[in-house]
């Protein structure tokens, strides 16, 4: 294989690999800043694929694309951005769930799982006692030895 | 071919390396001995050799400040999201050097200097990446990157005052980066190049250097790069009255040394890049004409002349950038946001048509008006500058009058009207 | 087993069952294994590649898109959105390299400045403000992570399946895809020195209306996001006013 066609495909690959965790990142998350995050992601895995092909065609119009593919992103992160924070003033979250009115006439609603919240393994930072009280020292804490 | 290039690029970023690190330092010292001199005191003058008595007029003090800042208790907080605290001085660190790879340190050495075996071709050129023909937009993205460690620093700090003082300089850096790409992009069109080597060439070649020809877009880099650097009068982020220590408040030890040394690598950076738009690079009339069928062939002599004519003229702004952070008082915020979108915008685009006329009809207007064309251009710059002035002061009345205004706050709220 | 559909198949599967016990499912188990099936399955496509001359060109290349993956792997598998949004800066900087490395220097700088410099820092600007406390608790359960996961691997799978194919697999000569170019003609017009001037040329001339209609779309983005905070922040001035009516 000659070492044209050998990076065609390699960035080929690469471009759809891209594209296939943005669209996993996009139908799977939540969090509507994530899921814009992934769309980019799939602009970036075609973007790719375009200028592997500008290459090896030695043709511009790869590129072009790109540069319009990038000026439309860049509108699109602006909508996007305005659409998420009016959603957000109104809910309060950045939860695409809370707009699951939206959803298609024969789907089932959405009902919230409730998940258990996340123990922090950390200890609690330390606090100061109020002023005159001794502090309680927790009996495990002192870690010297008894004879030296 | 391979092993010659790959050696000849990693010799440049070792001296580029060495070079920025040591001036880094040496330039916290200049700083304070241009402080001292402004406040008419002395300056720091005993630390010279170390371990020993002898004084040097200071020069050791670097060392000593490295010294402390390597040994410093390296306190870690609790409450601090640790990955990303250690993310962001690196980031920002990273992005402060990573822009020389593209800024020349002279222009070229002579042809010839090794025998022909070695495969070495074209004469060197002292630039870390002579190959890259977006130089500027390199440039532009890589300063953009340095965004990041300023606003992750303050939020991974996990403190009000930090995030505040992030965000504002977060904001301060990204609304300049506009005035700064419109100074760049009238040098660019009249050069017509994106390489900092030939907008050098081109302003060595008519011999007028660009502050003269557009000097709007002089003063529009100039005050975008001072705020880019985060220098006074721009410097809000560091001004511990406001914000304690801003996004650097939580920081110590070596992360807080590459935040300020990032700092100061901004400061070099924008010195060389105004030396280098506008200031005519290495060049000097006179002193550093090659010879050659392209003007562009250099013996040794002419070489080091131009290195030390570039590094003059840098030396000449770093010094202005440090003498300016002892003269003026800083802005306050709403000043400076307003400065950078209302003022230095529009004069940015003003400048950006008046090159663009130019560059299409300047021809045409110079030989009718009989006068040679470059004395036309740089008459025609002088007068958009003096237009654009006169017409920011008249339109924008907080340029006279900085008082905050009524506007500030929320119009259904009830307040009686400040008297102008 | 070397069969190169047999490996692809495989890699498939276990980037399917990786990539689903990566993302964000309520609980912490199984994620280690997820990393490291991921990791095989990457490997294992990795092996598929072919060779691309000589090994500064295939370790170059190799790091770039290992960095490339891999942080777009993490961007979707982290619960805490800023660290969602760290990574896909990461992946900006891998995918601009990837540019780079194919001659287009113009659209790496300008991926760089546009989405890292620009879009990226506006939505870190909104997460952080948002967000403040970090991950919330829709962010550490997905939609359908096992379905997700199968689907878009399966799509990896089969488009990977088809570009090998394309090019390894013994054709017809009417069929066998178009001769690649030889450096000459490269050098003299996509990898040709003066790259802006010639993306330039080509820009402002073949494709002069498709600018000036990017122009109109900028302004109208600009103008349209405008409206759309302006209108929310009325709705709430309005929801304020009735409210107080009321009270």
């Amino acid at each position: 294989m000659s070492p044209e066609i050998a990076l065609l495909n390699n960035y080929l690959i690469v471009g759809a690999i891209l594209f296939g965790l943005g669209l996993i990142g996009f139908m799977s998350r939540r969090n509507m800043i994530v899921m814009f995050l992934a769309a980019e992601m799939m602009l970036q895995g075609v973007s790719l694929s375009l200028v592997a092909w500008s290459r090896f065609r030695n043709d511009f119009g790869g590129q072009m694309l790109v540069i319009f593919i990038i000026a439309v992103a860049a509108c699109e992160a602006a909508i996007a951005l305005g659409l998420v924070t009016t959603l957000f003033q109104r809910s309060g979250r950045l939860d695409i769930a809370d707009w699951h009115a939206l959803r298609e006439a024969n789907q089932p609603a959405f009902v919230d799982e409730p998940i258990s919240e996340e123990t922090s393994t950390e200890e609690p930072l330390p606090t100061l006692a109020r002023a005159g009280v001794a502090p309680q020292v927790p009996p495990v804490k002192t870690d010297y030895r008894p004879n030296v | 071919m391979l092993l010659p290039l790959t050696l000849e690029a990693l010799l440049k970023i070792a001296l580029l390396i060495a070079g920025l690190m040591t001036a880094a330092a040496y330039f916290v010292l200049l700083e304070r001995w241009i402080a001292a001199w402004v406040q008419d005191r002395l300056g720091p003058n005993r630390v010279g050799v170390p371990l020993t008595k002898i004084r040097l007029f200071g020069l050791g003090q670097p060392i000593a400040d490295g010294v402390k800042f390597l040994f410093k208790a390296e306190f870690t907080p609790g409450h601090v999201d640790k990955f990303i605290y250690f993310l962001a001085p690196m980031s920002i660190f990273a992005a402060a050097i990573l822009v020389f790879a593209v800024i020349p340190f002279g222009s070229a050495l002579p042809p010839n200097i090794f025998p022909a075996s070695w495969g070495v071709g074209e004469p060197i050129q002292l630039v870390a990446a002579p190959g890259i023909d977006v130089g500027m937009i390199y440039v532009f993205a890589v300063g953009s990157i340095a965004v990041y460690g300023v606003v992750l620093g303050g939020w991974a700090s996990n403190n009000k005052y930090s995030f505040l003082g992030g965000l504002r300089s977060g904001a301060q850096l990204i609304s300049y980066e506009l005035p700064l790409g419109l100074g760049i992009l009238g040098v660019v069109l009249a050069s017509g190049s994106l390489r900092l080597e030939t907008i050098i060439s081109q302003q060595a070649q008519s011999g007028a250097w660009n502050c003269f020809l557009q000097p709007l877009g002089f003063l529009v880099f100039a005050v975008a790069s001072f705020a880019e650097a985060g220098r006074l009068p721009f410097d809000l982020p560091e001004a511990e009255q406001e914000l304690v220590g801003g996004y650097h408040t939580e920081y110590s030890g070596i992360k807080l040394m590459m935040y300020l040394v990032a700092e100061f690598l901004h400061m070099i950076t924008a010195s060389f890049l105004i030396a280098i738009l506008f200031l005519g690079g290495w060049h000097f009339w006179g002193l550093t004409d090659g010879g050659g069928p392209d003007g562009n062939t250099v013996t040794w002599v002419v070489a080091v002349l131009r290195i030390i004519v570039l590094l003059a003229k840098v030396m000449a702004m770093i010094l202005f950038f440090m003498v300016v952070r002892w003269s003026w008082p800083r802005f306050r915020y709403d000043q400076l946001m307003d400065i950078g979108w209302k003022v230095m915008i529009p004069w940015g685009l003003a400048n950006l048509i008046a090159v663009a006329v130019w560059v299409e009809y300047g021809d045409r207007i110079a030989h009718s008006l009989g006068l040679p064309p470059l004395l036309c251009m740089g008459l025609c710059g002088f007068v958009i500058l003096l237009l654009g002035w006169y017409v920011a002061t008249k339109a924008d009345p907080t340029l006279n009058d900085n008082r905050p205004r009524r506007r500030l706050i929320s119009p259904d709220r009830h307040v009686e009207k400040i008297e102008v | 087993m070397h069969d190169p559909h047999i490996i692809l198949i495989l890699t498939t599967l276990l980037g399917a069952v990786g990539l689903w016990l990566m993302l964000p499912r309520g609980t912490h188990r199984g994620r280690s294994v997820g990393i490291i099936l991921t990791a095989v399955a990457l490997g294992a496509g990795a092996s598929q590649l072919p060779y691309l001359g000589d090994w500064l060109t295939e370790s170059i290349f190799g790091v770039l898109a290992a960095v490339t993956v891999v942080s777009a792997a993490a961007t979707i598998a982290f619960r805490n959105p800023v660290y969602c949004a760290i990574w896909f800066g990461l992946t900006l900087l891998g995918t601009a390299g990837l540019f780079l490395f194919a001659g287009a220097q113009f659209l790496a700088v300008a991926t760089i400045v546009v989405y890292a410099g620009a879009i990226l820092v506006t939505f870190l600007f909104v997460l952080m403000l948002a967000q403040p406390e970090g991950k919330a608790a829709y962010d550490r359960v997905s939609w359908e992570a096992l379905l997700s996961a199968v689907l878009g691997m399966v799509f990896v799978g089969v488009l990977s399946m088809a570009i090998v194919g394309v090019f390894t697999a013994p054709r017809e000569a009417k069929e066998r895809p178009v001769a690649p170019p030889a450096a000459k003609e490269l050098a003299e017009n996509v990898l040709v020195p003066q790259h802006v001037a010639a993306l330039g040329t080509e820009l402002f001339g073949k494709h002069l209306i498709a600018v000036e209609v990017a122009g109109a779309l900028l302004l109208a983005a600009l103008v349209g996001a405008a409206v759309i905070v302006a209108q929310g922040k009325m709705e709430e001035k309005n929801e304020r006013n009735a409210q107080q009516k009321r009270d």
